[in-house]
C-alpha cells in the first residue's frame, strides 16, 4: 500500500459523484422540478428570516455605541462556535454512509487506489453534503453583518477565507472521529449510536435557544438582554479553537485592519495537517472500518418478551390481518433506531411548544376576553400544524416505510384499502393523545374560556382524522419504497405536497369555524344569549367541519389506494 | 390450476410480453426459461399480482386475478429472486405476520411455523432479527413463508440464487414433494440443469413470446437434436447457437 498518490486519482473518484448529479438533472421530471421549486422558496424564505433577525439585531445594537463593537464580535464568536459545532456532529453522521456504508464502496476498495486517495476523495463527497446547508444558512447572517454597519470588501472575503477553512477542520475532525469509532464498534452500533446523538443534539440546541426566549431581544427593553443571551447561549471560546481564529480574522476584516496573517496562516495550517492526519489515519484503520461495516451484527434476542408480551396484548382484540400489520410496525417502529429516536425530536416540540405558552407574559391573562379567545383560536392553528409537522414525519411515511418488502403485502390476500385502513387506525390513538394534550394545556396555559376549549378540543379531535387520512392517502398516492432511512421520505416531493394539503385543510376548517366562534363569543361579550339565527350559524358550521373531514379522509384514502393499486413494484 | 390467456404487457411503445397463453395443471411443475430481458420476470410478476397485465386475464386455482383478487391470492405463494423482508423482524414473527395476512391465527400455526423453520432449518435462529441472516436464509425464510399458508399454486423467481448445494437439495425435493400432493409451481429460472432435472413441462419465451412449450422430449424433436443436454436445446430455440460457437472457440 501506498501513501503516495495524484490529485487526479482523486479527481477520477470523484467524476462519478458528479456524473450522476449531473445525469439526475438532465432526467428531472415534473416532480423533481417541484421539489427542487419548493425546497428553493422555503431556503430563500428562511434565510430571509435569518436575515431579518439578525439585521433587526444588529441594528438595535448599533443604537448603543459603547456596547455595539464588544457585542457584535461576541456574537461573531458565538456564530463561528456554531457553525464549527454543527458542521463537526454533522459530518460524524454523514461519514458513516459516505465512508463506510455506501453501496459503491465494495468496488472502489476492491479496486488498485491507494485506501488515502479513497479517503480523500470520499471526504470531498462527506464535506459537500454536511456542510451545503450550513454554509448557505451563514450568508444571510454575515450579509446582515455586512448590510448594517456598511463593510469594506475585506469583510467578505475574510468571511470566505475563514468559512472554508473552518469547514474543512470540521468536516475532517468530524470523519476522522467516525473512522476511530468504526474500527472500534461494531457498524450498526455506531449508526444506532450516531442516530440518537444527532437527535439529542437538535432537542439540545432547541432547548438552549429557546429556554433563553430569543424574543426578548425584540423587545427593546435593555440592550443587557442581547449581552445576556448569549453570554448564556455561548459555548466556551479558547484561543486555541479554530472558530476564535475564524472570528479574530472575521473582525479584521470588518475593520479593515491588515492583520490576518496570523489567523489565515493557523487556520489554512491546520486544515491542511487534520486532512493529512485523515489520510494517514485512513491507511491505518479504514479497512478495518470497512470491514466491520460488512459484518452482521451478532445474534442478539429479538427483543424484551416483555414488551412483546405488551404488544401481542394491544393487538389481541383485532381480526389478524390488522393485528399482523400493526404487530409488525409496532416491532419494527420499537426496534429501527432512526425511526424511534425521531420520538425526541417530536418530545422537544411538544415541550417547546407548551413552554411557549407557559412563558407569556404575566399580564397576559388580564388581557382582554376578546383577546384571549383570539389567541386560543388562533392556538388550534398552530395545533393543527404540529399535528400535521408530525404527521409527516410518522404518517406520511407509513406506507413507504414497508420499503422493498411492499411485495409481501401486494401478493398477499389483502387488499389495498385493508392495507391502508390498518395504516389509518394504526395512527390514529397516538396522534389523537397527542393533539388533545396539546390543545387543553396550551388552553389551560392561555386561561382560554370553556367554550374555546371545547371547541379546540372537538375541532382538533376531527381534525386529527382528516390530517391522518390525508397523511396515509397522500403516503399511498407517492410512495417511495426505495430508501436509506425512513427520515428520508418526509421530504420527498409527495412529503411537501402533503404539507402543502395539511396546511391549506388545517386553514380551511379555521376559517369555516371562524364565522361560529365569532358570533358565540359576541353574544357572550354582550352577555346575551346565542340567538336562533346565532345557532344556526354554530350548527351549519360545525357541520360544514364534519364534512370536510370525512372529505379529507375519504378522499386521499381513495385516491391513494387507487394510486397504489395501479402501481408497479 | 395457472391459466394465462391472451397476456399482453407494454411498457410505453415497448412489449414485454406478447399475447401469452399458458395453462399449468395441477401437480406439476412448469419451468419458465428464456434469455435476459425476454418477459420471465415480467411474466411471474403479473401471476403474483405486482404487476397488471395491459391485456388479458390469468386464473390461479379457478379465480381471475384482476376480478377475485383476494381469492385467487390466497391460493397463491410466491418466492422471489431477491429476498426483500422486514428486517426487524425475527424469523418467527416474519412467519406470524405472513400467515395473518392469510387470515391464519391460532390453531396450529405455532406448530406449522416450528415445522417450517425447522424444515429449512432455520429453527436455531428463529429469535434473531432478519438483519442478520444472510442472503441464503433470507431465500430459505421467504420459501417458508411462501408455504406458511399451504397456498395450491407456488410461483418461484430463480429459486437457487444464493443458496448452497445443501439448500438446493432441500428445495429440489420440497418441491417435487409439493407438487406429489397435487399443487402446482411456476418456476421461472436460468439454471437449465435444476429445469431438465426437476421440471415436468417447460416453456422458453424470447422477446416476450413463448417460444416453445412441452416436455424435454418434445423440445428435443421440435429443435430437430438428438442431444440429451437441455442447454443445448434451449441454444438451439432461442438462436444462441453463435454464442456457443463463439464461446467454444474462445475456450
Amino acid at each position: 500500500m501506498s501513501f503516495e498518490f495524484t490529485p487526479r486519482q482523486i479527481v477520477a473518484l470523484l467524476v462519478p459523484s458528479w456524473q450522476s448529479v449531473r445525469n439526475q438533472r438532465r432526467n428531472a421530471g415534473k416532480g423533481d422540478f417541484f421539489r427542487v421549486a419548493m425546497f428553493g422558496s422555503l431556503t430563500f424564505f428562511f434565510g430571509l428570516f435569518v436575515f431579518a433577525g439578525f439585521y433587526r439585531m444588529l441594528l438595535y445594537i448599533g443604537r448603543f455605541s459603547e456596547f455595539t463593537a464588544p457585542l457584535t464580535n461576541q456574537i461573531l464568536d458565538t456564530v463561528s462556535t456554531f457553525l464549527l459545532t454543527v458542521l463537526f456532529a454533522s459530518t460524524v453522521i454523514t461519514a458513516l454512509s459516505t465512508q463506510y456504508l455506501s453501496e459503491d464502496l465494495s468496488l472502489l476498495v476492491s479496486s488498485p487506489v491507494p485506501l488515502p486517495a479513497l479517503y480523500a476523495s470520499r471526504l470531498v463527497i462527506t464535506g459537500v453534503q454536511s456542510s451545503w446547508m450550513v454554509v448557505l444558512f451563514s450568508i444571510p447572517i454575515y450579509a446582515a453583518f455586512a448590510i448594517t454597519a456598511p463593510a469594506p470588501w475585506q469583510f467578505m472575503a475574510a468571511v470566505a477565507l475563514a468559512l472554508l477553512p473552518l469547514a474543512i477542520i470540521a468536516v475532517a475532525v468530524g470523519s476522522m472521529v467516525t473512522s476511530v469509532l468504526m474500527a472500534v464498534f461494531p457498524a450498526r452500533r455506531v449508526r444506532e449510536l450516531l442516530v440518537v446523538l444527532g437527535a439529542l443534539f437538535v432537542v439540545l440546541l432547541v432547548f438552549l435557544i429557546r429556554v433563553q426566549q430569543p424574543e426578548r431581544l425584540l423587545n427593546p427593553r435593555s440592550i443587557y438582554d442581547i449581552s445576556e443571551f448569549f453570554a448564556a447561549f455561548r459555548t466556551p471560546s479558547s484561543p486555541m479553537l479554530p472558530s476564535a481564529w475564524a472570528t479574530s480574522l472575521i473582525i479584521a476584516g470588518r475593520r479593515a485592519q491588515p492583520i490576518w496573517t496570523m489567523q489565515l496562516a493557523l487556520l489554512w495550517s491546520t486544515a491542511a495537517a487534520t486532512v493529512v492526519m485523515g489520510c494517514w489515519l485512513a491507511r491505518g484503520v479504514y479497512l478495518r472500518g470497512y470491514t466491520r461495516a460488512q459484518e452482521s451484527r451478532p445474534a442478539r434476542l429479538s427483543t424484551l418478551p416483555v414488551v412483546d408480551r405488551l404488544l401481542e396484548l394491544i393487538a389481541r382484540p383485532f381480526e389478524p390481518q390488522f393485528r399482523s400489520i400493526l404487530l409488525k410496525d409496532l416491532r419494527t417502529f420499537a426496534r429501527d433506531t432512526t425511526q424511534w429516536s425521531q420520538l425526541l425530536l417530536l418530545l422537544a416540540l411538544v415541550v417547546v411548544y407548551l413552554y411557549n405558552f407557559s412563558v407569556l407574559p404575566s399580564n397576559f391573562t388580564f388581557a382582554t376576553f376578546f383577546l384571549q379567545n383570539l389567541f386560543s383560536f388562533l392556538n388550534l392553528g398552530l395545533a393543527g400544524f404540529v399535528l400535521s409537522a408530525v404527521a409527516v414525519r410518522f404518517v406520511f411515511p407509513s406506507i413507504s416505510a414497508e420499503g422493498r418488502a411492499f411485495w409481501i403485502v401486494r401478493s398477499s390476500p389483502l387488499t389495498t384499502s385493508q392495507f391502508l385502513w390498518s395504516k389509518f387506525w394504526t395512527a390514529i390513538p397516538p396522534l389523537l393523545v397527542l393533539s388533545q394534550i396539546l390543545t387543553w394545556a396550551s388552553n389551560h396555559f392561555l386561561g382560554a374560556s370553556t367554550f374555546m376549549t371545547v371547541l379546540s378540543a372537538v375541532t382538533i379531535l376531527f381534525v386529527t382524522f382528516g390530517v391522518v387520512g390525508l397523511g396515509v392517502g397522500m403516503g399511498a398516492a407517492f410512495p417511495k419504497f426505495k430508501f436509506e432511512n425512513v427520515t428520508q421520505i418526509a421530504g420527498s416531493a409527495g412529503g411537501l405536497l402533503y404539507m402543502i394539503a395539511a396546511t391549506t385543510f388545517v386553514a380551511t376548517v379555521l376559517f369555516v369555524e371562524a364565522f361560529p366562534a365569532y358570533f358565540y363569543l359576541s353574544a357572550q361579550y354582550r352577555g346575551v344569549p346565542l340567538d336562533g339565527r346565532g345557532m344556526m350559524v354554530v350548527a351549519g358550521a360545525m357541520s360544514i367541519v364534519v364534512v370536510l373531514n370525512v372529505l379529507a379522509v375519504w378522499l386521499p384514502m381513495r385516491w391513494g389506494g387507487r394510486r397504489l393499486a395501479a402501481m408497479e413494484i | 390450476m395457472i391459466r394465462l390467456s391472451g397476456v399482453h404487457k407494454s411498457y410505453g411503445a415497448k412489449e414485454a410480453v406478447k399475447n401469452l397463453s399458458l395453462h399449468v395443471p395441477a401437480g406439476e411443475l412448469f419451468g419458465f426459461l428464456g434469455p435476459n430481458g425476454a418477459g420471465k420476470t415480467t411474466t411471474i410478476k403479473m401471476i403474483a399480482g405486482l404487476l397488471q397485465p395491459t391485456s388479458g386475464s390469468i386464473l390461479l386455482a379457478g379465480h381471475d386475478l384482476n376480478r377475485e383478487p383476494v381469492k385467487a391470492k390466497a391460493a397463491l405463494g410466491f418466492i422471489p429472486d431477491r429476498p426483500f423482508l422486514y428486517e426487524k423482524l425475527s424469523a418467527t414473527e416474519f412467519l406470524r405476520f405472513v400467515a395473518g395476512l392469510y387470515g391464519f391465527d391460532g390453531n396450529g400455526l405455532e406448530g406449522r411455523i416450528h415445522e417450517l423453520l425447522t424444515l429449512v432449518e432455520l429453527s436455531q435462529v428463529s429469535a434473531e432479527l432478519i438483519e442478520s441472516f444472510s442472503h441464503g436464509m433470507k431465500q430459505r425464510l421467504v420459501m417458508a413463508a411462501a408455504f406458511v399458508h399451504e397456498p395450491k399454486v407456488l410461483v418461484v423467481d430463480e429459486p437457487m440464487v444464493g443458496l448452497d448445494p445443501k439448500g438446493a437439495r432441500l428445495i429440489k425435493r420440497v418441491f417435487r414433494e409439493y407438487c406429489a400432493q397435487g399443487n402446482t409451481i411456476f418456476v421461472s429460472t436460468h439454471t437449465l440443469e435444476v429445469a431438465q432435472e426437476l421440471c415436468d413441462r417447460i416453456g422458453i419465451i424470447v422477446n416476450g413470446e413463448l417460444v416453445e412449450c412441452g416436455t424435454m422430449d418434445e423440445l428435443r424433436t421440435r429443435a430437430n437434436t438428438d442431444e440429451h443436454d437441455l442447454e443445448h436445446i434451449f441454444l438451439k430455440l432461442t438462436g444462441g447457437e453463435g454464442f456457443q460457437e463463439a464461446q467454444e472457440l474462445a475456450d
